[in-house]
């Protein structure tokens, strides 16, 4: 579109994007400490644009105002954390004591101080690209003024691109290694491990509150954590606690190990640098790190309150006679309308939305809707994305997808990546070394490709048809190869992260 | 025969260390009357001793990547060359026949280790010439980058002792896999044949999705038939070399196997088994409707964590 930028996508929750919206046009400049209006914003495409001479203006007025202040950016983290624990935090009070069912009164109370929190924290949220790119500036200015000082020139963009990297969080992976952890823990004494492939999970989880009840909240607070991993972006239930269990007994019972057990290290800015960094240098880096960190909170904030706030929503649906899933393509105002006694849209009027992924835009206070036809799936960036094969190798993993189709590819593979390609040769040798996982669109199960990935516990997917065409690099990605039927999910799409947009 | 070569009635299971696993179970499998091309052996010390000549020349012994290359264009000693031509007679017709020329190491295909595709096989040559660079082809990759790396991840040293099979080329209508137990499951119960038109190098590279049958070992019966895409086949040009091309179209939705070959298989496959005592990985061919092993190798073990 002529004239504007892009802003960030929608995806999943029409209930999230209402708040967002309301939140960007009304709360910006309070929240932030700055005075800017935004004039003239578009919503397609399930995509929201804002003009380039808002961006200008509103780049402009923090450059000059804030930019060169680490302080200010200092404060803008904090205050962003404090904002997103105090949603995390409303939700959890939400999801803990819900409601009767007739107590209209305080499911509308209860709604309306989860969407108070949500709009304070998202202008954080949605500002922190922006922000970024003016922090790398001052990070840039930096590095140059030291660079001539000390005669040795280095790249300002080498400096970002190692800090980006290494903060850059990958929170289905971290919960993986959690995962497995737990399991180690539980194979390592030897009564804990009998018992855990004797009984059922859910009585597993009563023995260990008696045996071992530190472990038991351990467990707890994983899926408290990283329940809403499994979520899809609202769709689905999140994680509980005897699907964790289950994939304990998994990895215990394949004794597997994964490859990938150091954890991260920080990035050494010193011998980046070839020498001591100064005071001012190591605080922009510290604040790129940050923010790059922020970036990826932006959406687990917005999954794990969802995932917390979901029985309070689960009830408060009830109480109306709808599913959850009708709710939440309801909007903010239609919401409280129908709580308020008016009247909830249709059911086939939400399920229709649903359907065909309704937008919404904004226009002054009027919202509109429309029917887009349902996107294809290689269009939509939304729709959860599952695919079959057959299981060459077991295991069950999650990492990122690396799309492999040539042998340059093969050396962009980073360790952890799942390997995803049309069919592996004997030459795959290099990469099964690194790799977390395969997937192919072709093969058999008694290939030479087939029988490596078994002798060095690789898990392997083969004959998925189109895996190499479906996914996409940096997609977050779960093998699960536990049975003779292999599944590949999409669990997180970067992209979508970043938006590839402004704010 | 001369001291060079082997041949295949000359071999049994205990000539591993001379000719290699694979060569050594080939000969084991011929002596119980089953049915193996006709083949003859380039002995392992042939190469250990060109090795040597060529470490001892060279001041870098150990490099790989230089000595890959000298190998490759060593020439072949002339009582080797005499050996190989009396070995041809023995094992073909006539000079047009096309014949395979296939790595024989005496690492792999052991229980612990299969080294499954990590060295060289060569199919349809004809001539001396190309027989000959087909044989230091197989040479070579003993040091490939690929085999080094599979050494390393499975923490083995390098043996430097690689035997050549020179076989006769069967050229088959279908040819695939049998794994005499499920490999993924490792349920004794089921045994897995993979299987694709044309030669079988296509499912063992994985060229593209073969037929798959799944077949329960004790009552004989197929418990499940998935057609393969098989979009693409190896084939040899009349004359010419093999190579991959296109699947027809009627042959990609046809099974490349009958209910009864599939039965035929497994039937063989249980014979080799209880000859080689462990469940086995089973390379074969089927040629006007005569099954010819041409591999056999135990279920490599999971390699334990």
């Amino acid at each position: 579109m002529q004239g504007y930028l892009k802003l960030v996508e929608r995806k999943g929750s029409a209930l999230f994007w209402s708040l967002t919206m309301r939140a960007f046009s009304r709360h910006f400049q309070p929240a932030l400490g700055l005075r800017y209006h935004v004039k003239d914003y578009r919503y397609e495409d399930c995509t929201h644009y804002i003009s380039t001479a808002d961006l200008a203006g509103l780049t402009s007025l923090l450059k000059e105002t804030i930019g060169t202040q680490s302080d200010y950016w200092e404060w803008y983290l904090n205050r962003c954390r404090e904002l997103g624990d105090q949603l995390v935090h409303t939700a959890q009070r939400l999801g803990a004591s819900i409601p009767a069912g007739t107590d209209v009164q305080r499911f509308q109370e209860g709604f309306e101080s989860f969407t108070e929190a949500t709009k304070n924290v998202m202008p954080f949220l949605l500002s922190t690209s922006i922000a970024e790119r003016l922090v790398e500036e001052q990070l840039r200015h930096a590095i140059q003024q030291e660079s001539t000082v000390a005669a040795g020139i280095v790249d300002g963009a080498t400096v970002l691109a190692e800090l980006r990297a290494s903060a850059a969080p990958n929170a289905p992976l971290e919960e993986m290694r959690h995962c497995y952890q737990l399991a180690w823990t539980i194979n390592d004494d030897q009564r804990l491990r009998e018992t855990v492939l004797r009984l059922s999970a859910d009585a597993f989880i009563e023995e260990l509150r008696v045996l071992r009840p530190e472990l038991e909240r351990e467990i707890a607070s994983h899926v408290e954590q990283y329940g809403w991993l499994r979520t899809y972006a609202y769709r689905f239930e999140p994680m509980r606690q005897a699907d964790l269990i289950e994939r304990i007994r998994t990895v215990i019972r394949l004794n597997r190990i994964p490859r990938w057990e150091r954890p991260r290290q920080g990035v050494d800015l010193r011998s980046i640098l070839s020498r001591e960094p100064s005071d001012e240098l190591r605080r922009w880096a510290s604040l790129i790190e940050q923010l790059v960190a922020v970036r990826f909170y932006r959406s687990t904030v917005h999954w794990r309150a969802d995932t917390l706030a979901r029985p309070f929503f689960h009830a408060l649906a009830a109480s109306q006679n709808m599913s959850r899933n009708d709710l939440v393509f309801c909007t903010e105002d239609e919401l409280l309308a129908g709580l308020q006694g008016g009247r909830f849209p249709d059911l086939c009027e939400l399920r229709l939305r649903e359907q065909n992924w309704y937008n919404m835009r904004l226009l002054d206070d009027v919202i509109a809707l429309e029917t887009n036809a349902a996107p294809s799936m290689t269009a939509s960036r939304g729709l959860p994305l599952t695919l079959k094969g057959s299981t060459a190798s077991m295991g069950r993993v999650v990492g990122r997808a690396r799309i492999v189709l040539s042998a340059e590819d093969r050396r962009d593979v980073r360790e952890g990546d799942i390997v995803v390609t049309t069919m592996t040769t004997p030459d795959f040798m290099d990469v099964l070394e690194k790799c977390a996982g395969i997937v192919t669109d072709e093969g058999g199960i008694l290939c030479h490709a087939a029988v490596i990935s078994r002798e060095l516990n690789v898990p392997c997917i083969i004959g998925t048809g189109e895996a190499s065409h479906m996914l996409r690099n940096n997609m977050t990605i779960e093998m699960d190869a536990t049975q003779a039927e292999g599944i590949v999910n999409c669990v997180h799409d970067a992209e979508e992260t970043d938006g590839g947009g402004v704010l | 025969m001369t001291a060079s070569i082997l041949l295949d009635s000359e071999i049994d299971g205990n000539f591993r260390s001379a000719v290699g696993g694979k060569a050594a179970v080939l000969g084991e499998l011929m002596r119980h009357d089953l049915a193996i091309p006709p083949f003859f052996v380039i002995r392992a010390e042939v190469f250990a001793k060109i090795l040597k000549n060529l470490s001892d020349q060279e001041c870098c012994a150990g490099e790989s990547a230089r000595l890959l290359r000298q190998i490759l264009d060593v020439a072949l000693p002339d009582d080797l060359t005499m050996s190989v031509k009396q070995g041809l007679s023995h094992i073909r017709g006539s000079d047009q026949e096309a014949v395979a020329v296939r790595s024989s190491a005496v690492e792999e295909d052991g229980e612990t280790a299969s080294f499954a595709g990590q060295f060289e096989t060569l199919l349809g040559l004809r001539t001396m010439q190309e027989i000959a660079a087909a044989v230091r082809t197989c040479w070579a990759s003993l040091m490939s980058e690929r085999a080094e790396t599979y050494r390393r991840l499975r923490a083995l040293k390098r043996s430097p002792h690689m035997a050549v099979i020179v076989q006769r080329l069967i050229e088959p209508e279908s040819a695939g896999v049998l794994f005499t137990a499920n490999p993924v499951t490792y349920s004794a119960a089921e045994m897995v044949i993979e299987s694709t038109f044309g030669f079988g190098a296509a499912v063992v590279q994985g060229v593209s999705t073969p037929d798959v049958f799944k077949v329960d070992r004790h009552s004989e019966s197929i418990s499940s038939h998935t057609l393969g895409s098989k979009r693409r086949m190896c084939v040899m040009e009349h004359d010419g070399p093999v190579s991959i091309a296109d699947t027809p179209e009627h042959l990609r939705t046809t099974y490349s196997l009958s209910d009864a070959e599939v039965l035929q298989l497994v039937q063989l496959g249980r014979r080799i088994e209880s000859i080689m005592r462990c469940p086995q990985d089973i390379e074969w061919a089927i040629r006007r409707g005569q099954v010819h092993i041409l591999q056999s190798r135990p279920l490599s073990a999971r390699q334990s964590v």
